[in-house]
This record gives structure tokens, sequence and C-alpha cells, in this order.
């Protein structure tokens, strides 16, 4: 057993250094949805002593972010005559004549080898009744910043301006984890790929001929469970985010899937099926102690964690279809949450602990991606296609990715919490399924 | 504990076909329900099989592999009972022969909710095999859920391709 650990820590190892092969990159497809939303405009940054090729364009990346999260509506870059790179620059009465409440103006400057970067979020509207200059709502200055770290730095802004305009954390920073399938001559490669939230710089974190599932990342970041299938014996395993070490945690007889995080970290709820009827676990991650959740016939499986950490949400098929029940930890006390329909599966809870999200399966038969306010038990149905699947929640509850079908093939989409914006995030090349959204990045 | 009444209900059925098909298993007097719906006199009829099956139809049988299920459905047909029935008798003659016992779904709902749905008709096939006395240690089962498709479709006739258990020996 230890030498097949090692053995799997070394193959994700090379996986790692062979890390610009064949990624199925993704990129970005605003599908639907962004009429509305708070009107801003970003002014391209103004660059002194390097040309405007050499460095990514923050304003664009910025722009782009902020559109994603479906709560603004950006101006159009050929919209804008006036080009301002600092807030004594501005002119408020034409971007009041615009509509836009608020203006992101900045520069960027070469110094050697880096750059330093200045940038301003600059409130327009209050501007107009009050006359003497404000103060900007933000102003950031930031050094010895490599063209590597551009995209970095642009999300990190974007991050800054979503949190004081909106009042919720923003998750420009944080990345996705999903699986990959591409055809090859050698046959179908899995791959288990790390990248940025809007599918940029991804990188393989484990390769497979076999089947991979269920990537879950662990609320410190670090660490990501998935099943695996090496020598057709499904097994979940744990690898270290960065550097690519793989182990494997079970390898029972019947199913061993499903992991999903407890909030300390120090927990997993997973799924075996070795006694019996596949049933929900919990294992200690450090002493490996196994203890089982939850009892009787039928299918328990898809544990996630409440945000507090003392139930679990899961899906069973006790009732005679697929359901969603929450287990109390302590008392092991279960209760049925979700009522509409004949197939509800996949379940999580918003950190609120308000709202259940989950895989719902309409009157026609199409499974959609819907959201029940837990204290009425009101449905809301949020996107509508035959095959989605794999609803997962990004840290601050407000968009879910999921996976999807277009045209045949395996693509990501996002949808906010509102049901207001809709993405796409494909990929170039095969079929990409089951997101994981990380937790914030420290 | 109700997969395991429809696999022995799939038995006696297919025992009552291999009657009808004239292939001269004489069938148990006492097979049938009773009145609880259990299944009784499985042990009496289920020794026919064997006796009478020509070579040429044993392997006819023994090169089906795969058994096909209907929408949520865990029922092991007639007929495929009978090809896993020959899959039994082969593993039982040959004691270090190992099957892998795969099951797969169509590709709708959430992917482990269908592993677990594959599960259950892997079961279904892998029960079969134990009850006409394979050990436990001869069969290996895995659920592919929704991940390993066969066919690449996204319509009913691809779908009911998917929906399968594929017996597979890992040692001959």
């Amino acid at each position: 057993m230890r030498i097949k650990m090692s053995m799997f820590g070394f193959m994700g190892f090379l996986v790692w250094c062979v890390a610009s092969i064949a990624n199925a990159s993704l990129y970005v497809e605003i599908t639907g949805g962004v009429a509305a939303g708070l009107p801003i405009a970003l002014v391209p940054f103004g660059i002194e002593g390097s040309d405007s090729g050499s460095v990514e364009d923050l304003s664009k990346i910025i722009k782009s972010d902020l559109e994603n999260s479906g709560q603004f509506k950006a101006l159009n870059f050929q919209a804008i005559k006036e080009f301002p790179t600092h807030q004594n620059e501005v002119h408020y009465a034409y971007w009041q004549g615009l509509g836009i409440e608020d203006l992101v103006v900045g520069r960027v400057k070469k110094t050697g080898s880096t750059f330093s970067v200045n940038f301003a979020l600059l409130d327009v509207i209050r501007q107009k009744s009050e006359g003497a200059a404000r103060s900007p709502l933000l102003a950031m200055h930031f050094d010895n910043v490599r063209p590597q770290d551009f995209r970095a730095l642009a999300h990190h802004m974007s991050d800054c301006i979503f949190e004081k305009l909106i009042g919720v954390k923003g998750i420009f920073s944080t990345r996705i984890a999903y699986v990959s399938v591409t055809e090859g001559s050698k046959g179908t490669t899995h791959t288990l790929e790390v990248a940025d939230s809007d599918g940029f710089n991804p990188k393989p974190l484990y390769r497979s001929a076999y089947p991979l599932m269920s990537p879950a990342w662990s609320p410190d970041g670090k660490r990501i469970a998935f099943v695996s299938f090496e020598k057709n014996r499904a097994g979940v395993n744990i690898a270290e985010v960065i550097s690519g070490h793989v182990e494997r945690l079970t390898q029972f007889p019947g199913i061993n899937g499903a992991p999903t995080w407890s909030p300390d970290n120090q927990t997993l709820a997973l799924v075996l099926s070795k006694d019996g009827s596949p049933k929900i676990y919990t294992i200690d991650v450090g002493s490996k102690r196994l203890s089982r959740l939850t009892e009787g016939a039928g299918i328990d499986t898809e544990p996630s964690f409440a945000p507090d950490g003392r139930s679990i949400v899961f899906t069973s098929s006790r009732g005679g279809k697929p359901q969603i029940y929450r287990v109390a930890l302590d008392s092991r006390k279960v209760e049925r949450l979700s009522f509409k329909g004949d197939y509800n599966a996949k379940p999580s809870l918003t950190p609120d602990n308000k709202k259940l999200v989950m895989l719902h399966r309409d009157e026609g038969g199409l499974f959609s991606i819907a959201v029940q306010t837990l204290n009425t038990g009101e449905l809301k149905i949020l996107t509508r296609s035959s095959l989605s699947d794999s609803p997962n929640l990004a840290p601050n509850g407000m968009m879910v990715l999921y996976g999807s079908s277009v045209g045949g093939q395996g693509v990501l989409g996002a949808v906010s919490l509102d049901g207001r914006v809709k993405i796409r995030l494909p990929s170039r090349e095969g079929n990409v399924q089951e997101p994981a959204w990380s937790p914030f990045v420290k | 504990m109700r997969t395991k009444v429809k696999v022995l209900g799939s038995v006696v059925l297919s025992l009552l076909l291999l009657g009808l098909v004239g292939c001269g298993a004489k069938k148990g007097s006492s097979s049938g329900y009773d009145a609880d719906g259990d299944v009784v006199g499985v042990n009496d009829t289920v020794r026919f099989y064997g006796s009478d099956i020509s070579p040429a139809d044993e392997k006819g049988l023994l090169a089906k592999r795969t058994y096909y299920f209907g929408y949520d459905g865990f029922d092991v047909s007639d007929e495929d009972t009978l090809s896993i029935y020959a899959h039994a008798k082969r593993l039982l003659n040959g004691k270090r022969a190992h099957v892998r016992v795969e099951g797969h779904t169509d590709e709708r709902g959430s992917r482990e909710y269908n592993v677990a749905l594959g599960e259950r008709r892997a079961n279904a096939v892998a029960n079969i095999l134990m009850l006409k006395g394979v050990p436990q240690d001869q069969i290996s089962v895995v659920s592919y859920g929704k991940e390993k498709p066969a066919v690449a479709g996204h319509n009913e006739s691809s779908w009911s391709q998917n929906r399968r258990v594929v017996i597979i020996y890992e040692v001959e």
C-alpha cells in the first residue's frame, strides 16, 4: 500500500513537470444577462516607459471580471472619448453625461524590469451633488510588479472594487479545479486541472487513463480530494496543489466516492459501499479513522458540509427517488430538505446557511441547476438544459459553476445565484466537466 | 432486500423460460412466490441449468458479456440471466478465473448518484453469479456511473446502449 501511494505521488509529480502539454484551456463567453447592473467605466490605463503591447491590459481584465460577476454593466471601450489616467484629470460632467456611477482610472510605469501600478476608483454620482473634488473610494499603489503578475494583480483590483461597491468579497482571485477529458491516439486521457477563476493559466495536477471524478478543495486551498479508478478500482485521493503530490486515502471494495472537506480541514466526508448500500462516512485525514454516518437501505451520496460544520447535506434514495436530506453530526438525526420534483441531487448550502443549491429535474425531464430557499421551500430554477450537472458554489455564495453540454461538448457554465447572468467557459480542446471553486485565497 | 427478491424473481422466470423453449429442463414444481411474495423453490430449479445446454448454446451464452437495462432499471432480463449462469459455471470450473463486473449508466443526472445506480446494476449481475455459488473473491464490482459511455450520442438510442453491465475476465 505504501509503495502504491508513493508511485501515485511520483506520477503526480511527472504530470506537474510536463505542465505545458495539451492543456484544455478555457475561455469565457457571456451567454446572457449583463443588461442590468451597476454602470461603471474602466478607462484604459496609461502606460509610461514601455509600449502598450508589452503588458497585459489591466482595465480589460478588470472589465471582464466585473461583467462576469453579473453585478456590473461596464461601458464599452469604444464609447470612451476621454482618457484620464489619474483622478486629477477627470472631468466628472463627461462621465455623468454617460450615466456612469463609478469610474476606474490608472497608470502603469516601467521601472527597470518591473512595473509600478496606480489605480483609483472614483464615485461619479456623488461628485455631482457636492461640487468639490472628493477623495477616491479606493486609491492603491503597487511596486515591483512583474509582467507575469499582471493578471493576478488585475483580479486583485477587481476584488477590491467589487467589495467596495457591492459589499461582498470578490471571487476573481480564486481558482477553479475541473476534469478535462481528451481523446488521443492512446485513448482517452482524464486530467485534473487547476485554472484561474476566469479559466486562464490552466495547469494539470493529475492525469489518468481512467476516469477522474469529484474534485473538492480543502477550505485552506492547499489540497484537492478527488476520485480515481486506477486498475479499475475506485479510490479517494488527496493532491497537494503546490507540489502536485498525490496520495491515495481510501481504496475499499465498491464505491469510494464523493469526497468533501469539513470547514476545519481535518475531516473528509465520503461515500463507501463496502458494507452494502452506498452510505456517508467521515474519515479523519490524519489518522484515517473511519466513522459511518448514515444507515439503512437505499443510496446515500454527495455529502456536503454545512458552513458551521455541524451537519451534512446529501442525496438519498431512501424515499424512493433521489432527494436532499440533512444529517446532524452529533445526534445523527436525519431530516428531508427537498420536496419539489422527483429528482434532486448534489446539494450544497450557501455560506449564510439559508439556501440550498442543487441539481433538479423539472417536469419536462430537463436537468437544471436550482436554488431552494430553506425557510420558505421556494425553488428557483437558474438554468434549463437537458444535461446540466455538478453545481458548485463560489466561496462568496453569489455564483454557481456547473457542468453542461453544448453541441455534444462538455463545457463549464456559471450562473449568478439571482439568475441574472450566465457565462460559459468552453474548452478549446476536449470536454471539461465537474468544476470545483477554490476557497478565498489569502 | 428488494433487489435480491427481484434477482431471484428473474431467476425463476428464466427457468420458466428454459422450460418453455424446450431445452428439456424440468420446471421445479414448487417454484414461484408464496403468499408473502417471497421466492420459494429456487434451489430446486437452478440445478437444472448445465445438464441440458448444448456446448454450442453454452458458447453463445458465454460470448455475451454485456447486459442492458431500462431507464432507472436494475432488473436482469431472463435471457441475460441464462448467459450469467453460463459465466457462473465457467467461474466454478476454473477457480483461478476472476471477473470484473462493471456497472454503467446513461449521461443524465448527477455523477456520483449515477455511480451508485451503476453499482446497483453491477450488483444485480454479481448477485446472480454468487447465487450460483461463485465465491466472492472471484468477482470484483466497479461502477463507472456515466463516466465511460459505450456510445457517444445524446439520445435514447445511445442512452439505452450505455445503461449496461459488462463482465470482463481479468483472469481467464
